[in-house]
């Protein structure tokens, strides 16, 4: 008499003969993106590693653990490691994986492998706040600046999705696309006109605008770690009504996805991620453009592999460029920003024509 | 139908605000006002030349690093651009006809108080004021409308480009050697020689020659000491600038020295008028004096209280010499024949009191 049929092994092949679809090769599959997991974690603690232990001033490894382990305000090690280097590296993680994630939801909610997280307007809202607050606030502080730019990109970013939902479709995702460009291009000119009768605020905007960890303290971690987190646990619990939303709308609500609420959400997760991410550093490109998609040529279609890979490299990549920046042009310093565009652009083209865009 | 219909009235009333809100964003931006330089009559200037008119005899020409100007006659209508060039026109009794608005330590108008006193002296009008000069785009079509006989930009970075444009309406002077790198005794000098004035020209550089030597013999705590002039614009970064720039230049007539270390880490010398240092450097920098400019007390409070900044020797000490406010700034950033005597009074007792506190 034959076994039962199992669902696992195929009805006729000898237990142990395995093709490709058997429990053994799921099984491995599902082993190969846990160890891939391990080894992004991996990655983004060696990067840390490096953003405490390189800088524009060359410490021994001795001086910064000595550093680290023991602060003495009188040692230029201890002030360097300390003060500047230590929050600057958390501020980069945070911030990274904050752009990491936020890039692969968008990329899932309008289903455009070239969705930004600052699609939804959000760097566009952040810049008008930050102008506002100099111009009217005197505000002059990188972390003066953090409320403001979040609320601002808050602002934005519900704007942009209240008009994208006009219609009887809600907020597709090429009417949230045109949206977007919409409302940044319109907050890009108020910014301009502040800009333009404010002298404090062009002197301190354009430096804002190139997207900097330098000079974000404890004080920048401790305000963007509520919505960073909170973003994150959101857009952490998405991973599976994205892949359904992949599919389509129709196939999705065929599926019983509540199209409307997963979008809301993922906005919501956009908004508090991409917010605080550019509240705290100022707008930093291509890192949320290029992660996602790296994660997909690396682990396939489901989103919830993407976004944990995503939340694992995105910190990776800002943290190494920043550390590149640092050394690049003694005795100063390159802001990141600038940075993760040089990096960022010849490895987006590069990812692009190897076909990785096809299919979310 | 009805329970259909209320989400989309609601909706409905939705879109009005929205739509309401992109629209007066969009109206708003369309609105920006045009600049000012239609506002003041292009006949603001008067040539009237108090004192000697021109002595020396035209056409004359004058080189620069971006081709060579030929002035017929002497110049009636003078537009000056960049930093400073206004103050060597109107110390020679010249006003002029159009000068860059100064937002930065300006009055309410946009010109600095000496240029102001300056006019009021020679009776005559405040000049059109042209924009651009935040962002260093040349505003042609307010320059024409001014009709100058001459365009004066010796302290400024004009491009070729720029040059080759401006020259097609009026012969152009710009910087001899590099942009943002002129003395303000050159600048003198050349506008001197543009509007056949150059032995006036000679006489007021001497004379603030040596109003500054003057002035430096009197506070002989001055002498030989190191300084490293600054600026902390960036997050993290300090700006140091270069022996080329006027503010530098100013300090080192008053007998200071710059500061070796500081060469020392100077990777491109011959680059532009500054360089960036990362905080993380700092100590690399050795210097008995730190000068560096803040808009307000409130940015300089803030600077020393990076605690790499703090630890810094000559901040310990106190031999730092902040220079607060922004027309005091523009003085000593753009020292000139007029700025330096509205200014050097106060600011010499201040550095000289940064270059007790030297250990």
């Amino acid at each position: 008499m034959p076994a039962v049929p199992s669902t696992t092994v195929p009805p006729g092949s000898a237990p142990g003969g395995a093709p490709s679809s058997t429990s053994a090769g799921l099984g491995s599959r599902r082993r190969r993106l846990v160890l891939g997991v391990v080894a992004c974690t991996v990655v983004l603690l060696v990067a840390a590693l490096l953003s405490l232990m390189v800088g524009s001033h060359a410490l021994s490894p001795s001086a910064v653990l000595g550093a680290l382990r023991h602060y003495d305000p009188h040692d230029e090690a201890s002030l360097i490691v300390v003060d500047k280097r230590l929050p600057r590296t958390l501020v980069g993680v945070l911030a990274g994986l904050a752009l990491g994630l936020a890039g692969t939801v968008m990329q899932g909610l309008t289903r455009n492998p070239l969705a930004d997280p600052g699609l939804l307007g959000v760097n566009a809202g952040a810049a008008l706040a930050v102008v506002l607050a100099i111009a009217v606030a005197g505000v002059s502080s990188t972390a003066g600046y953090v409320p403001f730019a979040f609320v601002g990109a808050a602002v934005a970013s519900v704007v942009v999705y209240t008009v994208g939902s006009l219609g009887r479709e809600g907020a597709t995702p090429v009417k949230l696309a045109l949206a977007g460009a919409a409302v940044s291009a319109a907050l890009t000119s108020l910014v301009t006109a502040v800009v333009l009768t404010s002298n404090d605020a062009l002197d301190q905007l354009r430096f804002w605008q190139v997207g900097a960890l330098a000079g974000r303290g404890f004080d920048v971690v401790w305000e963007v770690l509520p919505p960073i987190a909170v973003g994150a646990v959101v857009a952490l619990g998405l991973g599976r009504s994205l892949n359904g939303l992949a599919l389509g709308d129709d196939v999705a609500r065929a599926l019983g996805q509540r199209v409307g609420l997963v979008r809301a959400a993922s906005a919501v997760a956009v908004v508090l991620l991409c917010g605080a991410a550019t509240a705290a550093a100022g707008p930093i490109a291509f890192v949320g453009l290029v992660v996602p998609h790296a994660a997909r040529r690396l682990v396939g279609h489901d989103y919830r592999w993407i976004l944990a890979f995503s939340a694992l490299l995105a910190p990776s990549l800002l943290l190494l460029c920043d550390v590149v920046g640092r050394v690049v042009a003694y005795p100063g310093e390159l802001e990141v920003g600038i940075v993760t565009a040089v990096v960022g652009a010849p490895l987006f083209i590069a990812l692009v024509r190897r076909g990785g865009a096809a299919g979310l | 139908m009805s329970a259909l219909s209320s989400p989309r009235r609601a909706r409905g009333r939705l879109a009005v605000v929205a739509a309401g809100l992109v629209a007066g964003a969009l109206a708003l931006a369309g609105c920006s006002s045009s600049d000012d330089g239609g506002s003041s009559s292009p006949t603001g200037g008067t040539a009237s030349s108090a004192g000697a008119g021109a002595t020396d005899s035209f056409p004359v020409t004058v080189q620069s690093a971006l081709g060579t100007a030929t002035i017929k006659s002497e110049p009636k209508r003078v537009v000056t651009w960049g930093w400073s060039s206004q103050d060597a026109v109107l110390a020679l009794g010249v006003v002029p006809v159009a000068m860059p608005k100064n937002t930065y330590g300006g009055n309410a108008d946009g010109v600095l108080p000496w240029d102001a006193d300056a006019i009021k002296e020679l009776g005559g009008t405040t000049p059109q004021l042209l924009s651009g000069g935040d962002t260093g785009q040349v505003p042609f079509e307010e320059i024409v409308k001014a009709k100058p006989d001459v365009i004066l930009a010796p302290y400024s970075g004009l491009t070729q480009d720029d040059y080759d444009t401006l020259s097609k309406i009026a012969p152009v002077v710009a910087y001899p050697d590099k942009p943002w790198a002129t003395s303000w005794q050159d600048q003198t000098t050349i506008i001197g020689k543009a509007l056949g004035r150059s032995a006036q020209a000679e006489e007021l550089v001497t004379k603030t020659n040596d109003q500054v030597t003057a002035l430096g013999a009197k506070y002989p705590v001055l002498q030989g000491k190191t300084f490293v002039y600054a600026a902390a614009n960036e997050a993290d970064k300090l700006s140091i600038y270069r022996a080329t720039d006027p503010r530098v230049q100013l300090l080192t007539q008053l007998g200071m020295v710059v500061s070796p270390s500081v060469k020392a880490l100077d990777t491109k010398p011959d680059d532009s008028y500054f360089f960036q240092v990362s905080y993380e450097n700092l100590s690399k920098i050795d210097t008995d004096v730190l000068v560096a400019y803040f808009g307000d007390q409130k940015a300089a409070d803030a600077f020393v209280k990076d605690p790499l900044v703090a630890a810094m020797p000559s901040v310990k000490s106190g031999a730092f010499a902040p220079i607060v406010g922004e027309s005091f700034v523009m003085a000593s950033s753009a020292p000139t024949v007029l700025s330096i005597p509205w200014m050097l009074n106060q600011y010499v007792p201040k550095l000289a009191a940064a270059a007790d506190k030297v250990k």
